[in-house]
């Protein structure tokens, strides 16, 4: 009797730690049914965006109200890291939903299910910045990437949708097995007792000698898992065509939203269970760091469509990232990822808002769809231009402070060499991002005019723009903000 | 280590009997091979097309659905064993767990996926 009692008591201690995340539990899945498919039957299915938004909010306002602590064995902890990344998912989530509106309006796919699948991903990302275990990491990992597999084939009709997702199933799946090979690897090493992370730390420095060839291996197999999910070289192949086949907002919400949860649990495993084993993957993630930066912004220099240009590019923003994971402080690392990604976001928002304004119905995201675009719709080449600008990091915008904090945090860390290839891609990357900005504002506007989207995504495109220039005033300020992302 | 020893014999020994047991008959049976004991299966029925076949996509949906309520006793097995010392803590967590399963019921049930034609 006393053994259920205490289990009912940890229960009601450790519930509140988890509060937003059922509650996207809870709406999610009466969204489903009954209310999805049954009360609400004869609501036009459109206005579930509108209802997702503000239960997002909802969610943001729990967030903030969630306590501080740890619970449920040791398996998940809310600190300021785990707030700190749960706030990106969830705006990364809200801006999609808000460009999703239009878009599958044009397309006639609005569905109940498409709205549930991104709020049980969103909950999928707030366990994962939390976890503290190598089990629970897991399970939100998977929670995270089945929903967003589902959503990249969402569009079931067309045969790039299709490939998109199951390319990203195949190969999700195959670094899933990655990530929990390496993990048994680590946890047999480790003496076969325990997956907490802080505790696990622990016990591989107290590893016998003969073991260090199972950590090294273990080690590295997580990294290569991680590496898939974030879409790091050599682990990247996936990324650029899922972005082309996926719908656009969920490429929107791909770019942003699982990078930056994997990114904050990214920082927590190997800044706290792998800190003691730093050496054996220290030069590997130099190495995947070094080759996303080169390769994803040489690569990108040669697109022609929007959303494989902004795929490559993805790829070499996580490359920059990269190096703060590298950092020996990972408080400090989680504050430079937390700032770069809050900012990336933002501008990433923004640019595939205008993309949904500028697609009409589905067609035209290449490069070229923007021409003369400062002489049709000047506001809006207008916030193009600021997103590409702080994109590329040219100085007085929001996106150079982020890269600004992310490289000092380098260099300071003493990866000078890094650091140097980063000063250098960056300045690579300007082209392309400029080549935008040119094509919108020195060349001719082509014969007829695509429909106009939605108020939704205007919305989007001035708010973001906004931020992103308020943002820039006040960048010396921000490091002061991103003090309280604090790792436990 | 030496505690793994019987299952690396176990394995060796499961290896070597299906090998050992093949070559005997082998070396001991006639052997007049024709057409028809080739073929897949000799049980009178002459084969119509290849094992590879398209089926219909609502078998997969009830092999989904069958996982589901499949898995259902996996959890009600133990729990059904431990339900004295589990008391009402053991009774909660299991009817949010078949609550939870009401659910995916109702959601099937109103997407139509339980009528056939």
């Amino acid at each position: 009797m006393p053994f259920a009692e205490s289990l009912w008591g940890n229960l009601v201690q450790d519930l509140p730690l988890l509060v937003p995340v059922l509650f996207l539990w809870i709406v999610g899945t009466l969204m489903l049914w009954p209310l999805g498919s049954w009360l609400l039957k004869s609501m036009p299915k459109r206005q579930w965006s509108g209802i997702t938004f503000v239960v997002l909010l909802v969610t943001l306002v729990l967030v903030f109200r969630t306590p501080a602590g740890q619970g449920f064995s040791g398996m998940f902890q809310v600190d300021g890291l785990t707030t700190g990344f749960q706030i990106l998912a969830i705006v990364a989530a809200a801006i999609t939903v808000i460009l999703s509106q239009p878009q599958l309006n044009a397309l006639k796919e609005q569905s109940v299910e498409y709205y549930a699948l991104i709020l049980f991903s969103t909950s999928g990302m707030m366990l994962l910045v939390g976890a503290t275990d190598l089990v629970s990491l897991y399970m939100a990992l998977e929670l995270m990437a089945l929903c967003i597999y589902i959503l990249v084939g969402y569009l079931r009709e067309q045969d790039r949708g299709i490939e998109a997702g199951i390319k990203y199933f195949l190969l999700g799946a195959f670094s899933s097995g990655l990530l929990v090979y390496g993990m048994s690897l680590i946890f047999a090493a480790a003496g076969g007792k325990t997956t907490n992370l802080a505790a696990l730390n622990q016990a591989l420095a107290l590893a016998p000698r003969n073991a260090e060839l199972m950590i090294f291996t273990g080690v590295i197999l997580v990294l290569a898992g991680f590496g898939f999910k974030v879409a790091a070289v050599p682990f990247h192949m996936w990324s650029p065509d899922v972005y082309d086949g996926a719908p656009t907002p969920i490429t929107a919400f791909l770019s942003t939203a699982p990078k930056a949860a994997a990114l904050g649990a990214f920082v927590r495993l190997f800044g706290t269970a792998f800190n003691g084993v730093h050496g054996d993957w220290a030069a590997p993630l130099s190495f995947m760091a070094a080759a996303s930066m080169i390769l994803g912004n040489i690569a990108a220099l040669r697109q022609q469509s929007m959303k494989r240009l902004l795929a490559y590019s993805s790829i070499a923003h996580v490359g920059y990232m990269l190096l703060a994971v590298l950092s020996h402080d990972a408080q400090a690392g989680a504050q430079a990822i937390w700032l770069y990604m809050l900012t990336y976001l933002l501008m990433q928002g923004g640019v595939f808002a205008v993309i949904i304004y500028l697609q009409g119905k589905g067609e035209g995201e290449r490069i070229e769809d923007f021409r003369g675009l400062s002489k049709r719709r000047p506001m809006l080449a207008f916030a193009m231009l600021v997103f590409m600008l702080s994109l590329g990091g040219i100085p007085p915008m929001l996106g150079f402070f982020a890269k600004f904090y992310l490289f000092k945090l380098a260099i300071e860390q003493g990866f000078v060499t890094l650091t140097v290839l980063a000063f250098l891609t960056s300045a690579i990357s300007a082209y392309y991002y400029l080549n935008v900005v040119a094509t919108m504002y020195f060349k001719e506007a082509p014969e007829g005019e695509a429909q106009p989207m939605g108020s939704g995504l205007s919305i989007v495109v001035f708010a973001t723009c906004l931020l992103v220039l308020v943002g820039t005033c006040l960048g010396p300020w921000l490091m002061d903000w991103t003090a309280r992302i604090v790792l436990v | 280590m030496p505690s793994y020893a019987p299952i690396l014999l176990l394995i060796l020994v499961a290896i070597a009997l299906p090998v050992v047991i093949w070559n005997t008959s082998r070396l001991l049976r006639p052997s007049w091979p024709s057409a028809a004991k080739a073929s897949t299966y000799e049980c009178g029925i002459v084969t119509v097309s290849e094992a590879r076949e398209k089926f219909t996509v609502r078998y997969y949906l009830v092999a989904v659905m069958f996982l589901v309520f499949d898995v259902e006793t996996v959890f009600l097995m133990p729990w059904a064993i431990q339900m004295k010392e589990l008391a009402v803590f053991g009774l909660v967590e299991i009817g949010i767990f078949l609550f939870l399963l009401l659910f995916g019921y109702g959601y099937i049930w109103s997407k139509g996926a339980l009528t056939w034609e």
